[in-house]
């Protein structure tokens, strides 16, 4: 499903060249659930960019399905991004000022879907999530829970391939958390391939496979028990 | 419809401004429209002055005592057609032009008078033809200068009712079309400016051709009568000394002035108005584009972490910036849209009474500048933007969302 091959990203800082990511090689099975950890600037997020089409490498090769999305400009990048690929975020990335319905529709609105199925998609997803009774609300009057019930069903509304979550339980309880883990172990096992950024190990045991980085390398990548 | 909603989403939380500046970008172009008119009006009498073939021309203008105007003898200035002609043939004068008006008549119950026009005038006036008043593809046809004429095109046949000797209609053959506000020459008002708008009038006419045929035909049917005042052009090659003894003939029963003087007095006339009207709708316009292209910056750095969410979503950045492009553009649209209405509705709001527009001549090339306007906003507002939006990468605001 996703194979990064000398994978590297490099920033200027102050004239000089920083690694974020150094000849990295990854594959991840289609179905796979694993997650990645390493302290803050070890280049978790920006592994879980590239794999989502929505930061491009400096060198190496990236396949997607096959497909070499390395070479790929911005509007192939994000129509892959917006039909293979879900995102979950810690800060939810939600549009506050619009409702719960408008948000999980807006990736059908960047599909070839027709306005008429792009409702009733978004509906569905947001029964998936139990929350469909929330539609007509404003985000700002969600919980951190709701929040990212919402944020979820946005990430699933297209029936991606591949869930991306950075930590997804940063701004939630414990008990919130582990309830958005559930769910998105759920719909692992329905078959949608899993990436989960975490600094919890609770978290990340629950994965099938922990990938640690450290100074933009792989350093250990274990099958979990 | 999925675009549609996205564009409804821009606009979510700042309705409000946009309309305003909407209402305030109408309002400023509004100005600026009928400055443009109010300038055309103006420069249109000096263009057909200035355009002028005549070289040695003078103008005669007569202020005729009211027992004249109550007796009708107020022809020519007093001057009879026969010592006019009697002119003429003096060696140092090339022409003497008139004009003739035929009376009373009316259409669809509407007074309305021919104006009728050597042929050699026409070619003396060359801006009449810019005008509308073109008979080379029928010579004895009629130009319409009347929103009364609405709907009825080139070639239809009109019918005109005349009153005296006795009540009779006929027919005529449309020769075209002057635009609002009906600009022709005439020869019909007098004033010691001696500037250009006292030789054009803006009203309501039928023009013809004082061809043989015409002139025959309206004799049996109205009364025909020439217009006060006259022009005499000279010889190139006269003298002052001619061009005096001649002008001495009838001078007692008017002035003279040359056409130059009459086109040098217009251009003093006309730059004054410039100086007068021009600075004011420019600075308007000026402010209203530079609120449009603040409130535009405005939009796009408030709606920047919403953007990196539509990339997350998939929207790819040239698309968010196509979208954001055109929102834009929007609120420049509708102000361009309610102004090209008004510049087609106006003759007719006019001719309704719901507007005074007369000094103002409001005509379709008042679409140019205002597309103009349009097109130099929108591609200033491309600039902003797309400068604005490169600024940061939507991970930019991801990270912090």
């Amino acid at each position: 499903m996703i194979q990064l091959h000398q994978v590297s990203k490099i920033y200027k800082v102050g004239g000089q060249d920083f690694y974020a990511l150094r000849d990295v090689n990854l594959t991840i099975e289609k179905g796979e659930f694993v997650s990645v950890c390493g302290t803050s600037g070890s280049g978790k997020s920006t592994l879980l960019n590239i794999i989502g089409c929505l930061d491009f490498l400096s060198s190496g090769q990236y396949l997607l399905k096959g497909e070499n999305i390395s070479q790929m400009k911005d509007e192939k990048q994000s129509a892959i991004r917006n039909r293979h690929i879900g995102f979950v975020l810690q800060d939810f990335a939600l549009i506050h000022n619009q409702t719960v319905l408008y948000n999980v529709m807006l990736p059908l609105l960047f599909s070839k879907m027709s306005f008429r199925k792009v409702k009733a998609h978004a509906m569905d997803a947001l029964a998936c999530l139990g929350i469909r009774d929330q539609a007509r609300k404003k985000i700002n009057q969600l919980s951190g829970g709701q929040k990212q019930r919402v944020a979820i069903a946005r990430a699933i509304v297209t029936q991606p391939d591949i869930l991306l979550a950075d930590e997804p339980t940063g701004q939630l309880d414990s008990h919130t958390g582990m309830e958005t883990i559930r769910i998105l172990s759920e719909l692992n096992k329905k078959g949608i391939t899993l990436v989960v950024v975490t600094h919890d190990p609770t978290i990340a045991a629950m994965a099938e496979r922990t990938i640690t980085i450290s100074d933009g390398r792989i350093v250990t990548d274990l099958r979990n028990e | 419809m999925k675009t549609l909603h996205l564009f409804r989403s821009f606009f979510r939380g700042i309705r409000i401004s946009s309309v305003l500046l909407s209402l305030m970008m109408t309002a400023t172009i509004l100005i600026g429209v009928l400055t443009y008119a109010r300038i055309r009006y103006v420069t249109t009498d000096y263009t057909t002055v200035k355009e002028t073939t005549l070289e040695n021309a003078y103008y005669i203008q007569s202020f005729p005592d009211p027992k004249d105007l109550v007796n009708g003898n107020f022809q020519l200035g007093g001057v009879t057609i026969e010592e006019l002609q009697a002119i003429e043939q003096d060696p140092s004068v090339q022409k003497i032009y008139t004009i003739r008006t035929a009376n009373p008549l009316s259409y669809k119950d509407y007074g309305i008078s021919i104006v009728l026009y050597e042929p050699e005038l026409l070619y003396a006036f060359p801006e009449l033809k810019e005008m509308g008043i073109d008979f080379s593809k029928n010579p004895n046809g009629c130009v319409l200068g009347s929103q009364l004429f609405q709907g009825i095109r080139t070639g239809d046949a009109i019918e005109l009712e005349f009153y005296q000797p006795k009540y009779s209609t006929a027919s005529f053959t449309v020769a075209g079309h002057i635009q609002a506000p009906y600009k022709h020459l005439t020869f019909s008002s007098s004033s010691t400016n001696s500037t250009a708008d006292y030789l054009v009038s803006a009203q309501n006419i039928i023009i013809m051709q004082a061809t043989d045929e015409v002139i025959s035909r309206l004799s049996s049917l109205a009364e025909i009568n020439y217009q006060q005042n006259y022009i005499i052009a000279f010889q190139e090659g006269a003298s002052q000394e001619q061009i005096d003894t001649v002008l001495k003939k009838v001078m007692d029963k008017g002035i003279a002035v040359s056409l130059d003087d009459i086109t040098e007095n217009t251009q003093a006339h006309v730059s004054k108005r410039l100086k007068q009207w021009l600075p004011r709708p420019l600075f308007l316009l000026l402010s209203a584009t530079v609120a449009y292209l603040s409130t535009v910056l405005l939009m796009v750095r408030k709606k920047e972490k919403e953007l990196a969410v539509w990339y997350l979503c998939g929207c790819s950045k040239p698309r968010c910036s196509g979208i954001v492009f055109v929102s834009a553009s929007i609120l420049a649209v509708v102000p361009i849209l309610i102004n090209t209405a008004f510049v087609f509705l106006a003759p007719t709001l006019d001719w309704l009474g719901i507007l005074d527009l007369s000094g103002f001549s409001v005509t379709k090339d008042a679409l140019l500048p205002i597309l103009g306007y349009y097109l130099i906003t929108v591609v200033v507002c491309l600039i902003v933007t797309r400068a604005s939006m490169a600024k940061h990468s939507p991970l930019t605001y991801l990270r912090g969302v």
